[in-house]
C-alpha cells in the first residue's frame, strides 16, 4: 500500500513564512511520497519560491516530493527559477517529466504536467480560426502528449499523474460553468486513460469538488486547499 | 436636467474583479452587487489577504457597503487517509 500526501494551491507569498511548515511537520509519518500539484507561489516570483522553499525542505528532506507549476508560477516569467530553487530544497519538479521511487520495495513513478484549459468532451475548443486560438488548444493538446508519453513510459507498480489543470469535469463541480474552458481538458483525461494511471492529482478549482473519475476509471482527486481544507490530504493505493 | 447614467453592475463587478486578478493576484473571490452593499465570496489561504481584498474593494466602491464573507482555507492535519479501490 502507498500513501500519497497531496496539497494544490498554497500560493505562497513573499510573507508566508512559517504559515505551512507547521502543519507538514507530521506529513512524512503520514504519507510514503509527497505530490504538489501546482501554483505554489502567488505570482510566480523566485522570492515567493525561496520562501516555499525554506518551507517544505524539512518535508522533502523526509519524503520524496515532487511538484509541478501552476499557472501562478508562470506568471512573473520566473519559472525556471521557481523550478531551480524548489529543485535545491528538495522538491523534484516534474514539467513534462516522470520519475519513480523504491518505497520499500513498491515502485512508485510520477508523470508531471502543468496541463492546460480548453474545455470538455462536447465542448471544446477547437485548432481554428486565429493563431490565438490555435496556440491555446494546440498548447493543451501538446501537454496532453507528452503527458501521455511520460505515463507510457513509466515502469512503475504505481503510477501518479501529477498536473495542475483538471482533465475532468467532475471536480470543478462547483465552479461557474462559464469557466470551465480555462480550468481543464479532456485531453488530459484521455491522455492519462491511454498511458494507464492509478491515481490523478491536480488543483487549480478553488471552487470545485475533491472527487471525480476519468471516463477509463481513473480515480482523480483535485487537492486545491481551499477544496480539501486541510494543509495536505493523504490517498491510499493499494 | 437628466439624469447621470450609472455604470452598469455586470461591468463594476468585471471592474472590479479585475483590479483583484492585477493587483492581488486573486482569481477565485466572486462579487456581488446587490440593494444591500457588495457581498464577497470565496476562500482564501489568509486572513491578511480577506484584509487585503475588503481594503481593494472598498476602494474601487466608494461609497457601498463591503461585506467580506470569504473564508480563510484551514491548515489543518487530515484526520484520516482516503483508501482508493
Amino acid at each position: 500500500m502507498i500513501r500519497v500526501a497531496a496539497v494544490a494551491d498554497v500560493h505562497v507569498g513573499i510573507d508566508s513564512g512559517g504559515r505551512l511548515r507547521p502543519h507538514w511537520e507530521h506529513l512524512a509519518d503520514q504519507a510514503d511520497v509527497f505530490v504538489l500539484a501546482g501554483d505554489l507561489t502567488r505570482r510566480g516570483l523566485a522570492e515567493e519560491a525561496a520562501v516555499l522553499a525554506s518551507e517544505v525542505e524539512e518535508v522533502a528532506g523526509r519524503v520524496p516530493t515532487f511538484a509541478v507549476l501552476g499557472n501562478h508560477d508562470y506568471h512573473c516569467d520566473q519559472q525556471a527559477m521557481v523550478a531551480k530553487l524548489m529543485d535545491a530544497a528538495g522538491v523534484r519538479v516534474l514539467e513534462g517529466e516522470s520519475v519513480t521511487v523504491d518505497v520499500d520495495g513498491t515502485v512508485v513513478g510520477v508523470a508531471g504536467v502543468k496541463g492546460f484549459g480548453g474545455g470538455f468532451a462536447g465542448a471544446h475548443g477547437t485548432e481554428f480560426g486565429e493563431p490565438e486560438m490555435k496556440a491555446f488548444v494546440a498548447h493543451t493538446r501538446q501537454v496532453a502528449g507528452t503527458l501521455e508519453a511520460e505515463l507510457g513510459d513509466l515502469t512503475a507498480d504505481v503510477r501518479i499523474a501529477l498536473m495542475h489543470y483538471s482533465p475532468v469535469e467532475a471536480t470543478l463541480r462547483g465552479e461557474r460553468l462559464e469557466i470551465y474552458p480555462f480550468l481543464g481538458s479532456y485531453l488530459l483525461a484521455e491522455a492519462v486513460d491511454r498511458a494507464g494511471a492509478d491515481l490523478v492529482v491536480h488543483g487549480h478549482a478553488h471552487g470545485g469538488s475533491e472527487k471525480g473519475v476519468t471516463p477509463g476509471g481513473v480515480h482523480v482527486r483535485n487537492v486545491a486547499l481551499p477544496v480539501i481544507n486541510h494543509a495536505y490530504n493523504v490517498y491510499e493505493l493499494s | 436636467m437628466p439624469s447621470t447614467p450609472t455604470e452598469p453592475d455586470d461591468y463594476v463587478i468585471a471592474r472590479v474583479q479585475e483590479a483583484l486578478a492585477q493587483e492581488l493576484n486573486e482569481l477565485d473571490v466572486t462579487v456581488t452587487l446587490t440593494a444591500g452593499g457588495a457581498f464577497l465570496t470565496g476562500t482564501v489561504t489568509t486572513k491578511r489577504r480577506c484584509k487585503e481584498i475588503t481594503e481593494l474593494v472598498q476602494r474601487e466602491l466608494p461609497g457601498v457597503e463591503v461585506h467580506n464573507d470569504v473564508g480563510v482555507a484551514s491548515l489543518a492535519e487530515p484526520d484520516s487517509a482516503e483508501e482508493l479501490t
